[in-house]
């Protein structure tokens, strides 16, 4: 497979052989060990210096669920330090099936010019100026570029927020079973990144012939293929997203606390009956929506969903459980229909809806909006994708906000936004938020306390995990595995297989630590700031468990040291 | 009486209650975060559990995951 570089500055496009270092990672590893490689640590993520990261998997080019997955990465305009973000959709797919790996886009355009990246059935690839798309929204722009291009390209976009270098802005890919752009990079606004680049869609043609993994072993690859994936699909966990998509959890993390309740205070939501698990399945069944849908072909997990409102109109795809907590109950809005509508008006401006939902919050907060009021919400939303009065303040992320509309409550870490758990509740969760890479990023990896109550050993081991498995599919592809050791034998058969050599947890693990160490060195010589747990869940307890967020930062201390230790010994090395 | 639970088809003592089922059923999460989520006949059910079942009623103990 090779890389894909392009320079807009310049126009300047060409493919290289990948570097060797490159073979033994994928997604999340490989956008660190570029962004290492490539990236000025003291460089303005919105200006030239920065790149912006695409990346596929270790096993791409396999029939591995999910594996069709892809990263994207570069230095975070929302938290300063590094930033990678899995995506799902079949951009990933299509960029593999040109023996693209990695595509690495860089400079700036001198002009402010618009492009569409467009990879050619070829391979062949080149920048169409698209000036005239400027601050189309992204579902427009799919619709425009398919009827131009054809119906079976994939697309990455990058939407006005993008355009408008809005710090929490996302890019959308196309999805499998709906077609639409509703798959987000999400977190640490590299959609502005992108849209500093001057890129407003990657236009992903069929390839011609398309590129085909060799495992080393392939017909023992095979079979341990069928075996995984048999095991997998099978397992009650995945069961349970393909019926409940991963809002299965709303109601027990209400009970429990977690679940954002008006602006992160820990209190039970009344109107739970409306938004569970339950209600939302039973919604989709009423108004002939769909759950149990693949974002990709080949995958077994089908956590997505396509949206039908009461009045019968689809109006959104995928929704999700960060959208639903931090649109919902985090703004103790209980009708459905305006949450989706809420995604909706996301995807289509192409910015996080977590970020969204904790503004929204704070606009409540703040006496703006009442509380509860979802047309508000919609309005208020609809006038920041119009440079309405607050519009620039909500680009530069939520802290900014905050501080404009006098508002202390802010749930952010290193400047993003809480995901919907709430940290007194899962504490876990908080101490990655404090001792990660990446700010109030979900999918770092949290541990459990252990029987002293250290969360040190078992945090240490998810992020490794959880990095290693970033490199290779979906984490949801994953959690039957870390249940099952029979499933994960199953898996490390499935490497052993493709790499024509046993693979064990530690080879897994080596990955993952590999990746981490490269994102505590980069944020280490990107001189961030340290991340700070809000007053908030410091000082105010819990009204459901009485429980403050209280992880003692010698816990922090002792995880980062797990990753800066490395560092000193690999420095030692060289 | 025959009871599906979790895709297998096992016999049960008549009048058992869906709370015990859920009680004897032991979802191991080993590092993860998570819940567990209760279906009988495909619909969720709430804690706490207190349904008499009937014959060959359909019960999922599905462990919920968190993050990500």
């Amino acid at each position: 497979m090779k890389t894909l570089r392009v320079d807009t500055s310049n126009q300047a496009i060409h493919y290289e052989e990948n570097k060797s270092d490159y073979q033994y990672l994928g997604n999340r590893g490989l956008v660190a060990k570029v962004a290492m490689d490539e990236i000025r640590r003291d460089c303005d993520p919105l200006g030239s210096e920065n790149k912006f990261i695409i990346a596929q998997s270790l096993l791409a080019g396999t029939n591995l669920t999910t594996s069709g997955r892809m990263s994207i990465g570069g230095k975070s305009p929302l938290t300063g330090g590094i930033k990678e973000s899995n995506v799902g959709g079949m951009v990933g797919k299509a960029f593999t099936e040109h023996g693209i790996k990695v595509v690495i886009i860089e400079g700036m355009p001198l002009n402010n010019e618009l492009y569409i990246l467009l990879v050619e059935n070829d391979g062949t690839a080149k920048l169409v100026e698209c000036n005239d798309l400027a601050g189309t929204g992204n579902y427009s722009v799919v619709k425009q570029l398919r009827e131009t291009y054809g119906e079976d390209t994939e697309l990455l976009v990058c939407g006005p927020a993008g355009e408008k270098l809005f710090k929490n802005a996302c890019v959308m890919a196309t999805d499998f079973s709906t077609k639409e752009p509703c798959r987000a990079g999400g977190r640490g606004g590299l959609g502005a990144v992108l849209g500093a680049k001057g890129i407003k869609a990657i236009v992903v043609k069929k390839a011609l012939h398309p590129y085909k993994a060799s495992p080393a072993l392939p017909e023992e690859f095979k079979a341990k293929l069928v075996e995984f994936h048999k095991a997998t699909a099978t397992h009650a966990a995945t069961q349970a997203r393909t019926k409940f998509g991963t809002f299965g959890g709303v109601r027990n993390n209400e009970t429990n606390g977690i679940l954002p309740v008006k602006n992160f205070r820990s209190i039970h939501f009344d109107a739970i009956d409306k938004i569970d698990g339950q209600a939302i399945v039973d919604q989709l069944e009423r108004n002939g929506g769909r759950y149990g849908l693949s974002c990709q072909s080949g995958c077994i997990i089908k956590c997505a969903n396509y949206y039908v409102n009461s009045y019968g109109q689809h109006t959104a795809s995928s929704l999700n459980y960060e959208t639903l907590g931090l649109c919902g109950p985090n703004c103790m809005i209980e009708d459905l229909d305006d949450i989706a509508e809420i995604k909706q008006l996301c995807d289509d401006f192409g910015i996080d809806s977590i970020e969204m939902g904790a503004a929204i919050g704070l606009f409540m907060e703040a006496g703006l909006i009442p509380w509860g009021d979802g047309k508000a919400a919609l309005d208020m939303i609809k006038d920041i994708t119009k440079d309405g009065q607050y519009s620039k303040s909500v680009g530069q992320g939520l802290i900014a906000l905050g501080k404009e509309l006098g508002v202390t409550r802010v749930p952010a870490v290193r400047g993003q936004a809480f995901a919907a758990y709430d940290v007194r509740n899962n504490k876990g969760m908080g101490l990655s938020y404090l001792a990660g890479t990446m700010g109030a990023d979900h999918t770092f990896g949290s541990g459990r306390p252990d029987q002293e109550g250290s969360y040190v050993s078992s945090s240490i081991y998810m992020m490794k995990f959880i990095a290693a498995l970033d490199n290779i599919f979906c984490t949801f592809a994953s959690i039957p595995m870390m249940m099952d050791q029979t499933i994960m034998g199953l898996f490390l058969g499935v490497l052993s297989a493709y790499f024509g050599t046993p693979w064990g947890i530690e080879q897994l693990i080596k990955i993952g630590n590999e990746t981490l160490v490269n994102e505590y060195q980069f944020n280490l010589e990107a001189n961030i700031d340290e991340a700070l747990m809000p007053k908030m869940f410091v000082e105010e307890k819990s009204e459901i468990t009485g429980t403050v967020f209280d992880v003692p930062t010698s816990e922090i201390v002792s995880i980062k040291e797990a990753f800066i230790g490395n560092l000193k010994n690999e420095t030692q090395r060289q | 009486m025959r009871l599906n639970v979790n895709n297998e088809l096992k016999e049960y003592p008549e009048k058992i209650l869906l709370r015990d089922i859920v009680a004897s059923t032991k979802v191991d999460f080993h590092y993860l975060n998570g819940s567990m989520l209760c279906t009988l006949n495909g619909k969720i059910i709430n804690p706490p559990y207190d349904f008499e079942l009937k014959e060959m009623d359909q019960i999922m103990i599905l462990p919920i995951v968190q993050g990500g």
